[in-house]
């Protein structure tokens, strides 16, 4: 293996329950170094659940097995205090709710200049030059004035930017950003994402997006992964995985999405996805599925190659190769003769 | 308008003013400037614009949860803002809300059923003991398995809760519902089921609503006109026949770039503004004033612009002369769609 290689995932299975209840089963997924994959499920998917086994901060009781390899090191086999050292320095993650996660009685400067001091030995003054730095990097205006500012006194926009900064304080290889603009504005989002992906590119780090809104992802990733009911259920080339849909999931969730062109009502997917403990014995999907068939309820679906570098876990995807979605007529051969060569 | 269910004209309200303890506080612009709508029977209006523009608050002087300082609300013809509080009581049945958060909107420790029985027993709308049975009918309406009745709202997803907050609004039977960020809490998936339901039950119970948001792509989906909301001014109201192509205002081409859709590439995230954000805008001028690239109008800075009409159903309220051709230079960095292929060529071995 070689340093420069990003992050490896290899059959990782988190449960609870002292390993009786699995919420992520079998989950595999690379994201070279400089590569952007974004992970898409709806919540109880398990996908920040997958963010958060990687950072190594599971919520109590549960367990994670499996292989999680970042730069040629294996994360489950450090100590725990070895783990706190990657936390920051490797690894750095953006929440969700910028306005739960920073500290209300800490300046927002000092809360950054720490991170910076516990990972590195710098005196106070260096670390304070480089968190201006840091603020002025990701778009705060008078960032000498606003080292001193109290959380409270930014708006939800700017304590993402924040939040942002703190996760870079360290350099990190790879950074995970769980639903980083949920909580935020269409116009205040668009300015958030273009932060996260200008970073990205220039610090060459590995991103994995986590979100549950497709458009979003699409914007920033190269690969997407859709996770359900904790497995990733199609994953592939951000294009493929958009243009041309294998898993009837994920034809279900771009159906979803209210877009300039459409119609008089979506095509919504009926039901809710299902708990954890109680899943179905199949494919987990196929009892809301409008494309399952008897064998779909039987056993286990495995993963298969449905394009270059595209995989679905669908018994179907022969038929739903054949389903266009808007303006994937385009060119329709491509996808067909690559299944029959696979 | 003769149908108009619901109707203001000219709303203002401000916040603030005394302080705490009558210390003096900074004049603040006021949260909404004459606002005025008018929603006819069985349609529904879009309000959209970005946290802080003054859409909740015309949300709730509609509905007279908080009375503005000027201006009237009329619904079905009657003049509500002078009416004394227990009349006003009375009506306001008829104009039900359901909010952003429907974890914080249900009591966690009443049944669903009770907390939808209260609405029928208040108002006394069907006697007291056919309230088991119309409850179940409400939770049949939208989507809930009528038995489930008598669980906690601790047992419902947020989808589902959402759908029993509008079981417990349809249960005034009211003839306007008020949708304040109703979905923007939802999932992709749950989102579509419950805009789905919406649009059926204005088609089958002829309901009229008022749907706030802030994605301009799902509020252009349910709505049958949109007002764009900016510092307290309706800046744009749009007919759903231009389908947004429409839109002059340039805040409202701003939000529909910033409006990510899947059908464009990756890395194709539009610029806004300039990073560091925007301060509120001055107490009194046009609410796009500082961040305008085409303003030059000496009143732009000095004085609100009114709303005026264009087309038939689309006004706009701008001193300037805007026209629906492409966006000024600064706001169209990397909107080209061409980059597909190039970008991928790498990223894709």
């Amino acid at each position: 293996m070689t340093n420069d290689e990003g992050l490896v995932v290899e059959d990782l299975r988190v449960s609870f329950g002292g390993g009786t209840v699995p919420v992520i089963r079998d989950l595999s997924l690379q994201i070279p170094a400089g590569e952007a994959l974004g992970l898409v499920g709806e919540s109880g998917s398990g996908k920040s659940l997958t963010a958060r086994a990687i950072l190594g901060l599971l919520p109590r009781g549960a367990q994670a097995t499996g292989r999680i390899v970042l730069d040629g090191k294996s994360l489950l086999d450090l100590s725990p205090a070895a783990r706190d050292r990657m936390r920051g320095s490797r690894i750095g993650m953006i929440f969700q709710d910028p306005m739960s996660s920073l500290n209300p009685v800490l300046r927002v400067g000092d809360a950054i200049a720490q991170v910076i001091r516990s990972h590195e030995d710098v005196d106070r003054k260096t670390a304070k030059s480089r968190t201006i730095e840091l603020l002025q990097r990701v778009g705060l205006n008078d960032a000498r004035r606003r080292f001193y500012a109290y959380p409270h006194q930014f708006s939800g926009g700017m304590r993402q930017r924040i939040m942002i900064a703190m996760a870079l304080a360290a350099n990190p290889r790879l950074l995970l950003a769980d639903e980083p603009t949920t909580a935020l504005d269409v116009v205040v989002q668009a300015g958030i994402l273009r932060l996260i992906d200008g970073l990205r590119r220039s610090r060459k780090m590995s991103l994995l997006f986590v979100s549950h809104d497709l458009a979003v992802v699409s914007r920033m990733c190269d690969r997407i992964a859709v996770m359900y009911a904790g497995s990733i259920v199609e994953e592939g080339p951000t294009v493929q995985v958009l243009h041309r849909p294998r898993m009837p999931y994920t034809i279900g969730l771009l159906n979803s999405i209210p877009g300039p062109q459409s119609s008089n009502r979506l095509a919504a997917i009926s039901g809710f996805p299902p708990q954890p403990g109680t899943l179905p014995r199949g494919c987990t999907f196929a009892p809301r599925c409008p494309m399952a068939i008897e064998a779909c309820a039987q056993s286990a679906v495995a993963m298969v190659e449905v394009g270059s570098d595209h995989r679905a876990r669908c018994l179907r995807t022969a038929d739903t190769g054949k389903i266009s979605r808007g303006e994937t007529s385009a060119e329709p051969n491509t996808s067909v003769s690559a299944v029959s060569h696979a | 308008m003769p149908d108009a269910i619901l109707s203001a004209q000219g709303l203002w309200k401000s916040f603030g003013g005394h302080g705490y303890w009558g210390r003096h506080v900074r004049a603040r612009r006021p949260a909404l400037i004459d606002a005025s709508i008018s929603l006819e029977r069985g349609k529904i209006l879009g309000v959209v614009g970005e946290s802080g523009s003054g859409k909740t608050t015309l949300a709730r002087c509609l509905s007279l949860l908080i009375r503005p300082d000027r201006g009237s609300v009329t619904l079905d013809g009657e003049d509500l803002t002078g009416l004394p509080i227990p009349e006003l009581r009375r009506r306001r049945r008829r104009i039900q809300t359901v909010f952003q958060d429907p974890y914080a909107s249900l009591n966690p420790r009443m049944r669903i059923g009770e907390a939808i029985g209260e609405v029928l027993s208040v108002h006394g709308l069907v006697p007291r003991r056919q309230i088991p049975s119309r409850v179940k009918e409400l939770l049949d309406i939208v989507g809930i398995t009528p038995t489930f009745g008598h669980r906690y709202p601790s047992d419902f997803s947020g989808g589902q809760r959402q759908r029993i907050c509008i079981a417990r609004a349809l249960a005034a039977e009211p003839d306007v519902l008020v949708a304040d960020e109703a979905v923007s809490s939802l999932d992709v998936s749950i989102r579509a089921q419950i805009l789905n339901l919406l649009l059926d039950l204005r088609d089958r119970l002829g309901l009229s609503m008022v749907f706030i948001g802030h994605d301009l792509f799902v509020v252009g989906f349910v709505a049958d006109f949109i007002a764009v909301m900016l510092g307290g001014q309706i800046i744009e109201v749009l007919p759903k026949t231009t389908n947004l192509t429409g839109a002059v205002h340039p805040y409202t081409q701003e939000l529909l770039a910033a409006a990510p859709t899947v059908s464009e590439s990756p890395t194709d995230v539009v610029q806004i503004r300039e990073a560091g954000g925007v301060e509120e805008p001055p107490i009194v001028s046009c609410p796009y004033w500082q961040r305008c690239p085409i303003r030059s109008d000496e009143r732009c800075g000095r004085e609100y612009p009114p709303l005026r009409a264009l087309t038939a159903g689309h006004w706009v309220a701008s001193f300037c002369e805007l026209s629906n051709g492409p966006m000024p230079v600064r706001h169209r960095m990397r909107i080209s769609t061409e980059v597909t292929k190039t970008t991928f060529g790498g990223a894709n071995p």
